[in-house]
């Protein structure tokens, strides 16, 4: 029985552990380092509830994990970090590559509060649903929802939008 | 726009995380962090635990002064001696289950903890006195053949007196500042009760109260055997379940803060299996959640906070309540209601062609 236990564990974290390690980098504020603490962390709290997570889907619970670990390791670090919508930067986005244009939103991404950057990563990396992001990170659906307009509404305030629609085409 | 701005964030996600893959350790770095952290928990106990017989210690001399007098205490009619009688507690863990006749009066249940080791596991209830001190009600599961190998056991191993004080058991050490006491119930399985502040009086009375009811999966010559019904294992929580089917035992129960995994809200979770089957074996099982939720919830909220993405819900009665009931049929079918304003109860059933048991379990859920 130990064996299984241990088998399907390492079979997991095989399958697994890529995809959330990407989830863990883009809700940590794109820190390699901090990703694989917080990665190992998670995987850690699975191995020791692996007897009851397992038999069902365990990979919604890791993530959730995962999710609140990065939320809560942020707010110790005082990392909230309010941007003012009302001032976007002076600097416009690239005119004339779109890979520009997805650097500039990852890294817009990743200066978010870590709840908004948490919803938008849910949501739009994952492709959950606004009731399985709220369950992941034990809020409403009517907070995801406006968590998710909200960031996505300041991701738009740093692109400037003839530019955004000329890339986007 | 929006809709182009959220497939360009989708993109850049992708094209940002592309490369990251995790060490090739990594499985082993999990298990090394395990083991430490759980020595260091041990430790840690160790450490509180003296820690709060030092503070104990320091109130001592109110110990001498007159009790005052209880407030916001009803006394029942009749004996004066009953009043503090009404108190009630039952803490449950894998080596079973501790039914308390008597706590203090106006002893509020904070709830439970399950702690593992390598060498020990225990399930610890935690009560808060009127006063402010805590009285916790622990089952304990080590390697211990004998009283003396109390001693021993990691938190108490640092304690250089202990007396001796005769309990129907049998005998249970007790520290001379009355905060504590142990004793042994079977081989392996001990039960622990300690109080800050303490008074010793009311300490042995509490132990003195104690039914311990040992799981049918305690003892492996009963694994199989039966049912698996008895006292420890019809309890969850505060709760009761009176129908568990045919062929199954009880497994682990789990008070701790993640108990449920996916339900975001204070759980206790038990769970009864196949004994032919292995935990992740896809044989009968049962599983049911006591949860404490906000009292404006209904069930449609508990379930959806509780259950989401399990199938197309549809309205079921239970015991003269609304319910809610989802899952694949043939699969794991869950059955969610509020029996009373803040609690919620769960049911899962898995491997079974029809609801019929489901709804049996659900039905038997009370309170004892």
């Amino acid at each position: 029985m130990r064996e299984s236990y241990e088998r399907s564990f390492d079979e997991f974290v095989a399958a697994r552990s890529t995809s959330l390690m990407r989830i863990a980098y883009l809700v940590c504020g794109g820190s390699h380092h901090d990703a694989e603490d917080l990665l190992q962390g998670a995987l850690e709290k699975l191995y020791r509830h692996w007897d009851r997570v397992s038999a069902d889907d365990p990979e919604p619970y890791a993530r959730r994990v995962l999710v609140n670990a990065a939320i809560s390791r942020a707010r110790r670090r005082r990392l909230l970090r309010e941007v003012n919508v009302a001032a976007p930067p002076d600097t416009p986005v690239p005119e004339d590559h779109s890979v520009h244009l997805r650097s500039v939103l990852v890294a817009e991404l990743l200066k978010l509060p870590p709840r908004q950057r948490a919803v938008l990563v849910l949501r739009y990396w994952l492709d959950l649903s606004e009731a399985e992001t709220a369950a992941a990170l034990r809020c409403s659906t009517g907070s995801v929802k406006s968590q998710a307009s909200r960031g996505l509404a300041r991701l738009r305030t740093y692109l400037d939008p003839s530019v955004f629609a000329e890339v986007t085409g | 726009m929006a809709l182009e701005l959220e497939d360009e964030l989708r993109r850049a996600m992708r094209a940002d995380t592309h490369g990251l893959r995790v060490g090739a350790d990594l499985v082993d770095r999990v298990r090394t962090a395990h083991t430490r952290r759980t020595r260091r928990r041990r430790r840690t106990a160790a450490a509180l635990l003296a820690a709060a017989v030092a503070v104990a210690a320091y109130p001592a001399y109110q110990a001498a002064a007159p009790e005052p007098p209880a407030h916001n205490v009803v006394s029942p009619p009749g004996d004066p001696g009953a009043r503090a009688g009404t108190g009630k507690g039952v803490v449950l863990g894998e080596g079973g289950a501790i039914d308390a006749a008597y706590l203090p009066a106006g002893a509020v249940y904070e709830g439970s903890v399950t702690s593992l080791s390598d060498a020990w596991t225990s399930v610890e209830g935690t009560w808060t006195m009127p006063g402010g001190g805590r009285l916790t009600l622990s089952i304990l599961r080590a390697p211990l053949a004998g009283p003396e190998d109390l001693k021993r056991l990691p938190p108490f191993d640092g304690v250089s007196s202990w007396e001796r004080v005769p309990l129907p058991a049998g005998p249970a050490l007790r520290k001379p500042d009355g905060t504590q006491m142990l004793w042994l119930v079977r081989p392996g399985v001990a039960l622990h009760v300690a109080m800050t502040p303490a008074s010793a009086g009311e300490l042995l009375k509490i132990a003195r109260s104690l039914t311990y009811y040992p799981t049918t999966s305690d003892d492996p010559s009963e694994k199989g055997a039966r049912s698996g019904m008895g006292p420890g294992d019809a309890l969850v929580d505060d709760f009761e379940v009176a129908h568990i089917p045919p062929g199954l035992q009880r497994g682990p129960l789990d008070g701790s803060p993640e108990a449920g995994g996916r339900v975001g809200v204070k759980a206790v979770e038990a769970r009864w299996y196949s004994p032919q089957e292995d935990w992740s074996e896809r044989g009968p099982r049962l599983t049911v959640y006591v949860m404490k939720v906000p009292r404006s919830w209904d069930e449609a909220r508990l379930h959806a906070e509780s259950a989401p993405g399990t199938g197309r819900p549809v309205r079921a009665r239970v015991g003269g309540e609304d319910g809610v009931l989802s899952g694949e049929p043939g699969r794991t079918r869950i059955l969610t209601w509020i029996p009373e304003p803040g609690v919620g109860i769960q049911v899962r059933a898995r491997g079974y062609r029809s609801d019929a048991e489901l709804l049996k379990v659900a039905a038997s859920v009370r309170r004892p």
